[in-house]
C-alpha cells in the first residue's frame, strides 16, 4: 500500500467508524437479539435460536400485518407510481403553462404537510358522525354507503393507505414531472408526425423515456411501504382488533406492550431484509445501467 | 481493489460480531437499602411521573417547589409524560438500568414487573406497621405488596363507575338508578326511545373495553381463577364466564351504546355526555373533575350529574361487588443513589397536608386515609364510599400477562365492532394465552 493510500484510509477512517457504529452496529446487534428471548424490566437474556422467527410464522396477526404492508405497497405503486405518471403527463402535455404551476402547486400542498397533522385531519374527515366523506356521501344522496371507516375491521386499514395516498401522490407526480420534462421534444414531435395519438405517444415515448424514474420510485414506495409507522400509530393505533396493525406497529406493540424484545427484534429483521431486497434491487438497476452506458 | 472492500468489510463484521458476542442485558446493580436520612434532606433526585396534562402538571411542580423551598439542599428535576410516552420511556430507561429515582407505576403486574426485575426498592421496611404506612388505605397499599413485600408508595385510589346526566334519566323515565345489569339495558332501551344515546363509548385505543372487561370478568368469573388465568397458567380462560361476560359487553354494544364507538376517542365521547347527546358514560373517578364547570363541564351538565357502580350480574360466579379501579403509585429505583432522600420526598408527598392539597385541587381520591373531606367536586365523597363498599378490580390490561392483553383487547374489540361472537372471540383469547405460555419471554 502507497503512502497516499494510506493517508487516505487514514482520512476516510472517521467517516467508515461513524458509519459502522451508528448504522451496521444497530443492525448486527438487533439480529443479534432476535435470537434472544428477554424483557426489559428483568435481569438476562435466554438464548433461543429461531424460536422468535417461528413465533412470528405462527402469529397470526404478523401475517396480518405483512398482508396489510403488501396492500399499502400495491396501492402505493398502483397510485404513486402509475397515477402519477398519468397526471404527470396531463400537466405537462395538455393544461396550459400558466394553470400547469397553480396545479403542481396544488398536488405537492399535501407532501409539505406532517404525517401526524395529516393523520388526525383524515381522522375528523372519517369521523362516522360529524367527518366530512360520510356527510358528503349524504349530500351527494348516498348516505346508504355512510361508514364508520377507521372503526371497522375491513376497511381500516384502508382509511390509512388512502391518507397516505393522498400525501404522497403530489410528490411523486412533480418528480415525474421533471423527469417528463427531460425527454427530448422532437420524440414527440416524431410521434405527431407519425401520426400517434395522445395515448400512444404516452405509452410508447413517454412511459419508456421516464423508465429510470419510475422505477426507482416503484422501489421507494416499496420500501416505504414496508417502513409505515406514524400513519397508523396517528389514525388507528393499529386497531380494531389489530385490523390495521402493519410490521412497524406491531415491532412497537411487541416491544412495548408486548414486553417481548427478542420478538420485536426478529419482526425488526423481517422488516429489514425486505426493504434490504428493495434497496438491493435499486442498486442493481443503477449498476445494469451503468454497464449499458 | 473489489476484493480488498469486501476483506475490510468483511473484517469490520467479524470484530462488529466478536465485540457483541459479550453483551448482554446489563446487570442491576442496586444500592445499599439506606432509608435514613443523615442530617438535613441534600441532594439531586429525578423523577418521572405520567401526568403531563395542563390540568394535572401544576399541582406536581408546585408539590416538588414547595419541597425544595422546605430542604433548600434538595433539587428535584421532575418530568412528565403522557401515558403511552411514559410507557415507552420506562421501557427504555428500564433496558438501561438507567431508571430515575422515583417513577410512576400502574397496579398489578405492571408494577410487580419492576419489582421481580429488582428494578423497584423494597420499601416493606418504611411502609408495613410504620406511622407512614398506617396512614395509607390497606387496599391500596396491597396493590404494590407482591410475595408479601411492598415495593409501591401508592397516590391516587380509581374507580370505573357510570356517570350519568340526570335530566335526561328524568326524561327518558328512568326514574332510579339501575340496580342490576338487566335493569341498566332496559334503562338505555328507553333512554333510546327518548333520543338520547344512552352510552357515550369511545374505544379507539382499545383501553376502554378492557376497562369493561375488567369489571365484567371479575362480576362473571370466580376471583381466583381469574388471579390464576391472568398470570398466564396452563389451560387458561376455560371458566364459562369469560364467555357471559363478552356477551355481557355484545349486549351493552347492541341496547347502550352508539355506533362507531370503535373509531372514535373516550375524550370524544365525553363531549357526547357533556354535551347533552348521550345520557351516560363509564369513566373513572379520577375524571370527575372534566365533569364540573370548574373543568369545562357546560353547567346543565356539572349541575345535574351523579354517578353509580355497575350493576349485580344476575348468576354471575365472580364478585358482585366488585368494581373495575386501581391504585396509582410511585416506585423508588432499586439503584438510586438517594433512596432515603427519595423516601423523604414521598413522604412528604403523601403527607395529610399534601393528599388533601391533592384531592382538593384535582379531584382525585388520595391513597391517603381520611382525605375525602377535602373535595370541592361533587361527587368525590361518594366515590370514596363507592371504593370503600366495592372491591377493586385491577386494570386488566395492567393486571393480566402483557401477551394476553393484546388478544383480548382484540377479541373486545371485534365484538364491539359485531365482526365475531364472544365464543369465537374466547377461542381467540386462549389462542393468545396459549402462545404466551409457549412463546412467553419468562424462563
Amino acid at each position: 500500500m502507497t503512502r497516499r493510500r494510506i493517508r487516505h484510509t487514514f482520512y476516510v477512517a472517521p467517516a467508515l467508524a461513524l458509519i459502522a457504529l451508528f448504522v451496521y452496529y444497530p443492525i448486527v446487534e438487533n439480529v443479534r437479539l432476535s435470537l434472544f428471548k428477554f424483557s426489559v424490566f428483568r435481569p438476562g437474556m435466554r438464548y433461543v435460536g429461531l424460536e422468535n422467527y417461528r413465533q412470528a410464522f405462527q402469529d397470526p396477526v404478523f401475517w396480518h400485518a405483512l398482508l396489510n404492508n403488501v396492500c399499502y405497497a400495491v396501492t402505493s405503486v398502483v397510485f404513486q407510481v402509475g397515477a402519477a405518471l398519468v397526471l404527470a403527463a396531463v400537466l405537462e402535455e395538455l393544461i396550459g403553462r400558466r394553470l400547469r404551476g397553480v396545479l403542481r402547486a396544488v398536488y405537492f400542498i399535501p407532501a409539505a404537510v406532517s404525517m401526524t397533522v395529516a393523520g388526525l385531519l383524515f381522522q375528523f374527515l372519517y369521523q362516522p358522525d360529524a367527518g366530512l366523506v360520510n356527510s358528503a356521501l349524504d349530500a351527494v344522496g348516498l348516505g346508504g354507503l355512510r361508514h364508520d371507516w377507521l372503526g371497522d375491521t375491513a376497511t381500516s386499514i384502508w382509511g390509512v393507505i388512502n391518507m397516505s395516498q393522498w400525501q404522497s401522490f403530489g410528490y411523486t407526480t412533480m418528480l415525474l414531472t421533471v423527469a417528463i420534462q427531460r425527454i427530448p421534444r422532437e420524440l414527440y414531435e416524431a410521434a405527431t408526425v407519425d401520426g400517434a395519438g395522445r395515448i400512444r405517444t404516452f405509452f410508447h415515448v413517454t412511459v419508456p423515456m421516464v423508465r429510470e424514474m419510475t422505477t426507482l420510485l416503484i422501489i421507494l414506495t416499496v420500501s416505504g411501504a414496508f417502513l409505515v409507522f406514524n400513519e397508523v400509530m396517528v389514525m388507528t393505533g393499529g386497531g380494531p382488533a389489530n385490523s390495521s396493525q402493519v410490521l412497524g406497529t406491531w415491532l412497537y406493540a411487541s416491544a412495548f406492550t408486548g414486553d417481548d424484545m427478542g420478538y420485536a427484534a426478529a419482526i425488526g429483521t423481517v422488516i429489514f431484509l425486505i426493504t434490504f431486497a428493495a434497496g438491493a434491487l435499486q442498486l442493481l438497476h443503477s449498476r445494469r445501467k451503468a454497464v449499458a452506458a | 481493489m473489489r476484493r480488498t472492500s469486501a476483506t475490510a468489510a468483511g473484517c469490520l463484521l467479524a470484530v462488529l460480531l466478536t465485540l457483541l458476542s459479550g453483551c448482554g442485558q446489563a446487570p442491576v446493580r442496586a444500592t445499599a437499602d439506606n432509608f435514613q436520612l443523615s442530617g438535613r434532606p441534600q441532594g439531586h433526585l429525578t423523577v418521572l411521573e405520567k401526568w403531563a396534562d395542563p390540568e394535572y402538571a401544576p399541582y406536581f411542580k408546585a408539590a416538588v417547589r414547595e419541597y425544595e423551598k422546605r430542604n433548600p439542599g434538595v433539587t428535584i428535576d421532575l418530568q412528565a409524560v403522557g401515558d403511552q410516552p411514559y410507557k415507552d420511556r420506562i421501557a427504555v430507561l428500564a433496558a438501561s438500568r438507567e431508571l430515575p429515582d422515583i417513577y410512576f407505576a400502574w397496579p398489578g403486574r405492571y408494577a410487580h414487573k419492576f419489582a421481580e426485575g429488582r428494578l423497584a426498592a423494597d420499601l416493606t421496611g418504611q411502609l408495613r406497621g410504620t406511622r407512614w404506612g398506617k396512614t395509607f388505605e390497606p387496599d391500596a397499599l396491597d396493590a404494590f405488596t407482591f410475595g408479601g413485600r411492598i415495593y409501591g408508595v401508592p397516590l391516587t385510589m380509581d374507580a370505573k363507575v357510570f356517570a350519568y346526566n340526570e335530566k335526561i334519566f328524568a326524561k327518558a323515565g328512568v326514574r332510579r338508578v339501575p340496580r342490576t345489569f338487566p335493569e341498566l339495558l332496559t334503562a338505555c332501551d328507553r333512554i333510546r326511545k327518548a333520543g338520547y344515546t344512552p352510552l357515550a363509548f369511545g374505544n379507539q385505543y382499545g383501553w376502554p373495553a378492557g376497562h369493561l372487561l375488567t369489571q365484567f370478568n371479575a362480576m362473571e368469573v370466580p376471583a381466583d381463577v381469574l388471579a390464576r388465568d391472568y398470570d398466564g397458567a396452563e389451560g387458561a380462560f376455560t371458566h364459562p364466564g369469560y364467555t357471559r361476560a363478552l356477551k355481557d359487553l355484545a349486549r351493552l354494544r347492541e341496547r347502550c351504546m352508539p355506533a362507531g364507538g370503535t373509531s372514535i376517542s373516550h375524550e370524544s365521547a365525553q363531549a357526547q355526555l357533556l354535551y347533552g347527546k348521550a345520557a351516560m358514560q363509564y369513566l373513572e373517578t379520577l375524571e370527575f373533575s372534566y365533569l364540573d364547570e370548574s373543568g369545562g363541564a357546560p353547567k346543565a351538565f356539572a349541575e345535574n350529574w351523579d354517578f353509580f357502580a355497575m350493576p349485580a350480574i344476575p348468576g354471575g360466579e365472580g364478585s358482585p361487588r366488585a368494581v373495575a379501579g386501581g391504585t396509582d403509585g410511585l416506585l423508588v429505583s432499586n439503584t438510586s443513589p438517594n433512596k432515603a432522600l427519595a423516601v423523604d420526598f414521598l413522604t412528604f408527598l403523601t403527607g395529610r397536608e399534601q393528599a388533601r392539597q391533592m384531592v382538593r385541587e384535582l379531584g382525585w381520591l388520595s391513597a391517603v386515609k381520611g382525605t375525602a373531606d377535602a373535595a370541592r367536586l361533587p361527587g368525590l365523597a361518594g366515590a370514596q364510599r363507592t371504593v370503600a363498599r366495592h372491591e377493586m378490580s385491577v386494570w386488566l390490561d395492567t393486571r393480566a400477562d402483557d401477551k394476553i392483553v393484546n388478544p383480548y383487547l382484540s377479541a373486545a374489540d371485534s365484538v364491539l365492532g359485531g365482526n365475531t361472537t364472544p365464543e369465537q372471540a374466547m377461542k381467540a383469547v386462549r389462542r393468545g394465552a396459549e402462545n404466551a405460555r409457549r412463546f412467553g419471554v419468562r424462563p
